[in-house]
């Protein structure tokens, strides 16, 4: 009968690799670089010494990510977030189509495969609010379920989907006024949409 | 329903639908509308090639190196075994 991996080289194999992943979650929750390390460092010190609580086949990341915020919340004492948010979800969802049409009309309607937008994005994403950049980083990046992501910042899901959908619509009006301003499509005369239009 | 107010429906669930986080019946309700439906499989396609765009951006392979080096030396510290 084989022996079973020694736990310090499961902890290696199985947790270490997740080392980005959770140094997002936690600039995510620092929103500074040096508080970031400092805390990743500290969540896998922990979770080193915790390892043998750990269950084997259950999702690591998440296992992490829990111990990632709960340090950072008891080290900062702080009380979770928050924050009120009205529920304007169609409206979001609606200004999406609207833009999506906008970019149409522009010329730029297939600017995600025709221009590398890769530093207009990242400039977009650092130039969001803090609170909605967190959601961003958690669900559009790190591909958390909103369930998940409204675990890590401890706020209401409603309040992860009110900001992710306005966060996105931000990111769009940035993104489509940086591809016209960029000249990569001659602008078309009947160009003025603003308000929310709804799909035929 | 008309068609228009169906539309509307899809548009509205666009974002969750994308995200997976529809219930299973109304995910393949949306679906089987955008198999069918010209105007909004266009908006499904400008909103999915943006999400891909921010994921490929985020994910850009940020350099962990130092910060990995620092946790397994401090691990180290603790008692981990070297590997």
């Amino acid at each position: 009968m084989a022996n079973a991996a020694p736990p310090d080289l499961d902890f290696a194999r199985v947790a270490l690799p997740q080392l980005p992943a959770i140094a997002r979650v936690a600039r995510a929750l620092t929103r500074d670089a040096a508080d970031a390390d400092d805390l990743v460092q500290d969540t896998f010190l922990k979770a080193f010494r915790f390892w043998h609580t750990f269950i084997p086949g259950s999702d690591v990341r998440r296992w992490l990510s829990a111990i990632c915020r709960n340090t950072y919340f008891a080290q900062r004492n702080r009380q979770k977030w928050v924050t009120a948010v009205g529920d304007d979800l169609d409206l979001e969802t609606f200004a999406a189509a609207s833009l999506h049409k906008l970019a149409e009309e522009r010329g730029v309607g297939d600017m995600f495969a025709r221009l590398d937008l890769g530093p207009a994005i990242q400039r977009a994403i650092d130039a969001l609010e803090p609170a909605q950049r967190d959601v961003v980083q958690l669900v559009d990046v790190q591909d958390l379920r909103y369930e998940e992501a409204a675990e890590m910042l401890g706020i209401p899901i409603g309040t992860v989907r009110s900001r992710l959908y306005r966060a996105r619509r931000v990111l769009q009006e940035s993104l489509i006024e940086y591809a016209i301003d960029a000249h990569l499509s001659a602008p078309s005369p009947s160009t003025h949409h603003s308000a929310p239009v709804s799909p035929t | 329903m008309t068609n228009s107010e169906t539309c509307r429906d899809i548009v509205r669930q666009l974002w969750p639908y994308l995200d997976g986080a529809l219930p299973d019946d109304l995910q393949d309700e949306v679906t089987a509308h955008l198999a069918g439906c010209r105007n909004c499989r266009s908006h499904y396609d400008f909103e999915r090639a943006f999400l891909e765009a921010v994921r490929k951006t985020g994910a850009l392979q940020q350099d962990f190196e130092a910060l990995r080096a620092r946790v397994t030396a401090a691990l180290l510290a603790e008692g981990m075994a070297a590997r």
